[in-house]
């Protein structure tokens, strides 16, 4: 085997293996192998989209809390109590509420520990759902976390002039 | 010593920023009495080392009290000094930083970032007030413990540098409240956890940039000084000498 | 607020790990939401809850940061009149306390012999059964020991026990019983009255340790602050008299070491020179009462046997006369001795002889202008009424022995022969959340909530410059299957049945102390109109403490003539030394061992964690042949212990002094097994008067033994900044 082959060999293989990385963190990182498997099969298409609830009805920390939080099951309750089980997914929900059991929601967006974010101060920013969770309303499924990555924060900062000094984002 | 003034990022030390944080340590009301040492493990999630561990000067404290001796049986006297990273305007941590994962921020903070942290030690070697510990083993707390653990700061993991921040968490949200209600943060509003908690008020924090608050004039007296002055670090923590006979 | 409270204790019941919590190995992929909402939690953002300190006699109002109903921090409450929102380190480290893995999470029945450790779990209804059928068989033979309380559950506990023919006793070993007896043969009241420290501008203070845990050590924090750098022109001059140079000693402007016992003579030495050359500040008349008491001593004598020059004496004396408001206080290893209450009664005069009580930076008794409550405030108990308790046990008088958080086979020295009552006890019931040394003679154990989880009260009448009835209220939901103390006691009360059952009708701790609280601030001119309201005032404040008070009547009584000197067990030749255990600053009388932060707290004089040593004096230690670090083992006719030899230059040559609170055979994973505890040194000796153990009145002796000794010790010797103090010349 000429010298030439070996290197190319090795070459692939070096490819290979750093593709094989990349996407063991990609998966580890957006969670893409328990996105659809909530235990709800909750629609933001639906609620955000044809309703037009305004995100903030369900998400109701974000104004004031580093969390936006997830709806209670109480708030879910306010309006399905009215309406008829005719699907599925209100029959599930009905029995969460029955059995006095909160939803467990496979959480899809996550940050590091070394990570401070606050929603508030973003908001007060005059930053919208969207700018970072994307047009919500027009996805089925529980949309995918974006890939948070340092560099996509960074070129918002850089682009609206928010402080880029490593102690504002890093805890 | 002398260094380029410019941080490795470009920015300048004194760049967009309206606050310097400074600190004041009065020794003529420090009792020594360490209620500033468990305030700062609680707020700041720092490890329980252990007896094994600190046997072998590997516990972590961002703040000790350190105490001296002097003179002989009956003419004896102890002094107690509070010792913390002084967040040096001139940080002999910083330019050794091979990764940046030490540096300046706007405010004047003396800044490790753990996510960059290498773990070279370089940093720590440098300090002349050895304010910077590093961790050799993951840190572990024996359950339930861990529930205590405060959600602000992150748990640092083992080969990671760490040290005192001046409870950047609490500055971060003080900032942030200001900011909301469109107003400079007030003197007296942002309290690390040591200067929150000491039973003597022996531990005054603020910004030195405002002419009226507590430490700007406090820094002023004619007890003050800062340890190891003649290195040229320039302090943002000054000491207030105790008063003697 | 209360019934968020408990919505919100419902809620996390029913949900599992909420947000993502701190740590590499914790990632949370769960998101759980609450599941009714309640307005005070929001994800994310914390809440601070007002309650109160039980670390200690002081009762510090605490806030408790609470995120997710995980309690993270706590701070002092910055309302609270004790101790205006700082706290000390024990106080901070209670959410070791809380999540501490040892704490007994069910009730649990004794296997195999007593004593041997081994329990099994049982349902709460078998353990309150069989309590409650070993009450009805021991009628008329319980007794209680408890930790000092005041309030709402001692007035519980103080009623069943009345109602059984039983004996509550409250007992501490840091008590501070001698200094009662000695205020109520001064002053006629055992109350402990206000020291105004911030005002004062000259502090003379025999042995007390107020900057560690004397009275109210986070109080006397925030005084000195203010006594030291507070006022404009006057920065308050501090001289403390004792044989070893303690933490608050390293404070003051001047130690002056006195040979041990012999504090109130020098005390009766100085008032000797006041009124001889007539610096005192009473009226002649008032003067007669105590001329007889100071005029008959030679200060030559005083000199000698206090090892305290005649001209320190004197200039003491001068510097008193010249001060505006000159305190005196007195305690700690001053109050140590078989002369304690007489040294201590000798201080008190001073006081009187400088005019200082009932003034500003002086003496101050306050109470309130209507007696609030028949909440009960017991007196303390002492070693003595302990050992009558032992007796009791042996003849059989007593049987059914009750512990809550009070560990007397810990805290109490073995020749006391206080094991008798574990021995003898026919049943051993503990309320206590840990198996600490006693809780481990237990034949049943019905574990309490943690302070943080539960409910209560405290009503303080001691110390304050006003009395505050504080409240402590539940922060986190409660983590074990373990109950209120309140709550059990009043479920036996109710199956015992009869008057008992009448008089406390309440089926929940909560309810009745409620009740009281209604009683005390419901007929209030307030502008709240209801109950409710003022009670979730009173829950948010952390108390209440708004009170018109009054001076307290007291009526000064001179020193007796005659002098007692201090009496020692054991002679000098064959045990050379004294000998002082002293509760240490992190680890108190022990029961902070098994928080890891303060085993972890570098003692601030010695720089020692994570164990025991023996303090010895420099010099000598150089004439016995022991170098710093050397295995020692110190002899009395009691006991012996062995630890590691610390250099301790401010220490009287005679004397060695040890730290209390290591020495654990039991108490949980971090306390266990670790150093010695020097209790065991000390002799049945007790103060004249108040029958407090004299725990500074053993003799003893030292001497080097083979073997390797392990301190664990953060020095600062070597770190650049001591060259840097070498080079300047100090701070």
């Amino acid at each position: 085997m000429s010298g030439r082959t070996i290197g190319i060999i090795l070459g692939l293989g070096a490819g290979c293996l750093a593709m094989g990385i990349g996407l063991f963190y990609s998966l580890s990182s957006a969670d893409l192998a328990v996105q659809d498997r909530q235990p709800v099969p909750f629609s933001h298409r639906l609620h955000a989209g044809t309703l037009e609830i305004a995100c903030q009805f369900c998400h109701r920390h974000a104004k004031y809390s580093p969390v936006a939080g997830v709806p209670s099951l109480a708030l879910c309750q306010t309006c399905h109590q009215s309406l008829p089980q005719t699907t599925p997914g209100m029959k599930v929900l009905q029995t969460y509420w029955e059995q006095k059991r909160a939803i467990p929601w496979i959480r899809l967006q996550r940050l590091p520990d070394h990570v401070y974010f606050t929603h508030e101060m973003h908001l007060f920013a005059g930053l919208t759902c969207t700018s970072c969770h994307g047009n919500v309303a027009r996805m089925t499924g529980t949309p995918r976390a974006p890939t948070y990555e340092m560099g996509w924060c960074l070129t918002c900062h850089e682009q609206r002039g928010a402080s880029h000094d490593c102690w504002t984002c890093h805890k | 010593m002398s260094r380029d003034p410019q941080t490795p990022q470009g920015y300048s030390k004194t760049a967009d920023s309206p606050y310097k944080w400074e600190m004041v340590v009065d020794l003529d009301r420090c009792t020594g009495c360490e209620a500033c040492v468990i305030a700062c493990h609680a707020e700041n999630n720092i490890r329980i080392s252990g007896e094994e561990e600190a046997a072998q000067g590997r516990a972590i404290n961002w703040i000790r009290i350190e105490r001296y001796w002097e003179g002989e049986y009956p003419d004896v006297k102890v002094k107690f000094l509070p010792v913390l990273c002084q967040h040096c305007d001139e940080a002999p941590c910083e330019p050794v930083c091979p990764v940046y994962a030490s540096y300046h921020t706007p405010d004047g903070l003396n800044a490790q970032v753990y996510n960059r942290c290498i773990g070279v030690r370089y940093c720590g070697n440098n300090c002349p007030y050895v304010a910077r510990q590093f961790n050799w083993f993951d840190p572990h707390w024996d359950e339930p413990l861990a529930e205590q653990l405060n959600p602000d700061v992150s748990v640092r993991s083992g080969g990671v540098m760490e040290k005192c921040t001046f409870c950047v968490q609490r500055i971060r949200t003080g900032k942030e409240n200001a900011a909301k209600e469109g107003r400079r943060v007030k003197d007296g509003e942002i309290t690390p956890a040591c200067v929150q908690s000491c039973p003597t008020s022996a531990l005054i924090f603020g910004d030195r940039n405002d002419p009226k608050s507590r430490v700007a004039r406090l820094k002023k007296s004619e007890r003050g000084f800062h340890l190891l002055e003649h290195l040229g670090t320039h302090p943002s923590v000054t000491y207030l000498r105790r008063l003697a006979e | 607020m209360d019934l968020h409270r408990r919505t919100l204790f419902k809620i996390l019941g029913l949900t599992a790990a909420g947000s993502a919590l701190p740590g590499c190995e914790r990632d949370v992929h769960n998101l759980v939401p609450y599941l009714l909402p309640d307005e005070d939690i929001v994800p994310g953002v914390a809440n601070w809850y007002a309650t109160t300190c039980q670390g200690c006699e002081a009762g510090c109002g605490m806030m408790v940061r609470v995120m997710e109903g995980r309690a993270k921090k706590i701070e002092g409450n910055p309302r609270h009149p004790v101790n205006e929102g700082k706290l000390c380190a024990r106080g901070q480290a209670a959410l070791q306390h809380l999540y501490n893995p040892d704490r007994l999470q069910v009730p649990l029945r004794r296997e195999g012999r007593r004593g041997e450790g081994r329990f099994r779990p049982i349902p709460w209804e078998e353990g309150i059964a069989e309590w409650v059928k070993q009450l009805r068989m021991e009628t008329g033979a319980a007794a209680m020991i408890a930790r000092p309380m005041t309030g709402t559950l001692t007035s519980l506990f103080a009623t069943v026990l009345d109602a059984l023919s039983g004996r509550l006793l409250l007992y501490e070993s840091t008590g501070e019983q001698t200094l009662r007896t000695a205020h109520l043969r001064s002053f006629g009241t055992p109350v402990l009255p206000h020291y105004d420290l911030a005002h004062a501008d000259y502090l003379l203070s025999f042995g007390t340790p107020f900057l560690e845990h004397w009275l109210s050590p986070v109080s006397f924090g925030v005084a000195y602050g203010k006594f030291r750098q507070d006022r404009l022109m006057v920065r308050g001059r501090f001289i403390q008299v004792e044989p070893r140079l303690s933490l608050t000693a390293a404070n003051a402007d001047r130690w002056i070491p006195v040979r041990p016992g012999t504090e109130g003579l020098l005390a009766l030495g100085i008032g000797h020179v006041l009124v001889k050359e007539g610096l005192t500040r009473l009226s002649s008349s008032q003067l007669a009462d105590f001329q007889p008491s100071f005029s008959s001593v030679s200060l030559e004598h005083i000199s000698t046997t206090t090892e305290v020059s005649q001209e320190t004496i004197t200039q003491l004396a001068h510097e008193v006369s010249s001060a505006t408001a000159p305190l005196f206080m007195g305690g700690g290893p001053a109050a140590a001795q078989t002369n304690g209450t007489e040294t201590l009664t000798l201080i008190n005069a001073l006081n009187v002889l400088m005019g200082v009580i009932d003034r500003r930076g002086g003496v101050q008794w306050r109470e309130p202008r209507h007696s609030p409550l028949d909440i009960a405030h017991p007196d303390l108990t002492n070693e003595h009424e302990l050992m009558d308790l032992a007796q009791e046990f042996e003849q059989g008088s007593r049987t059914l022995l009750h512990l809550y958080s009070a560990n007397p086979r810990f805290t109490l020295p073995p020749s006391l022969k206080f094991e008798r009552v574990f021995e003898r006890a026919k049943f051993i019931v503990s309320f206590s959340p840990f198996l600490d040394e006693s809780t481990m003679m237990a034949d049943l154990i019905l574990p309490d909530h943690d302070p943080l989880e539960s409910w209560g009260d405290r009503i303080q009448m001691d110390t304050l410059p006003i009395p505050a009835w504080s409240l402590s209220q539940p922060v986190v939901r409660p983590l074990y299957d373990t109950r209120p103390i309140g709550d059990v006691w009043l479920e036996a009360a109710h199956r015992l049945g009869g008057s008992l059952s009448k008089r406390l009708p309440w089926t929940s701790f909560h309810d009745m102390l409620q009740s009281k609280w209604e009683r005390m601030i419901g007929d209030r001119e307030d502008s709240s109109p209801t109950f409710e309201s003022r009670w979730k005032e009173a829950l948010r404040q952390g108390g209440r403490w708004s009170m018109e008070t009054h001076p307290r009547q007291i009526s000064v009584t001179a020193p007796s003539k005659e002098y007692e000197p201090p009496e020692f067990l054991g002679n000098s030749t064959e045990y050379p030394f004294y000998c002082y255990p002293y509760p240490s600053l992190s680890l108190h009388d022990g029961r902070g061992a098994n928080l890891p932060w303060l085993q972890e707290l570098p003692n601030p004089l010695t720089t020692g964690m994570w164990g025991s040593w023996i303090e010895i004096n420099p010099a000598t230690a150089q004439a016995l042949g022991i170098h710093a670090g050397d295995l020692v083992r110190v002899t009395s006719d009691y006991g012996t212990i062995e630890a590691h030899a610390i250099f301790f230059p401010g220490l009287h040559p005679e004397l060695l002094a040890i730290p209390i609170g290591q020495g654990h055979q039991a108490y949980g994973r971090y306390a266990k097994g670790r150093g010695i505890n020097p209790l065991t040194l000390l002799g049945p000796t007790f103060d004249r008067h108040s029958g407090t153990l004299a725990s500074g009145a053993t003799r003893v002796r030292i001497e080097r033994v083979k073997g390797q000794s392990q301190l664990v010790m953060l020095d600062p010797k070597n770190h650049p900044i001591s060259h840097h103090i070498q080079e300047t010349g100090g701070l």
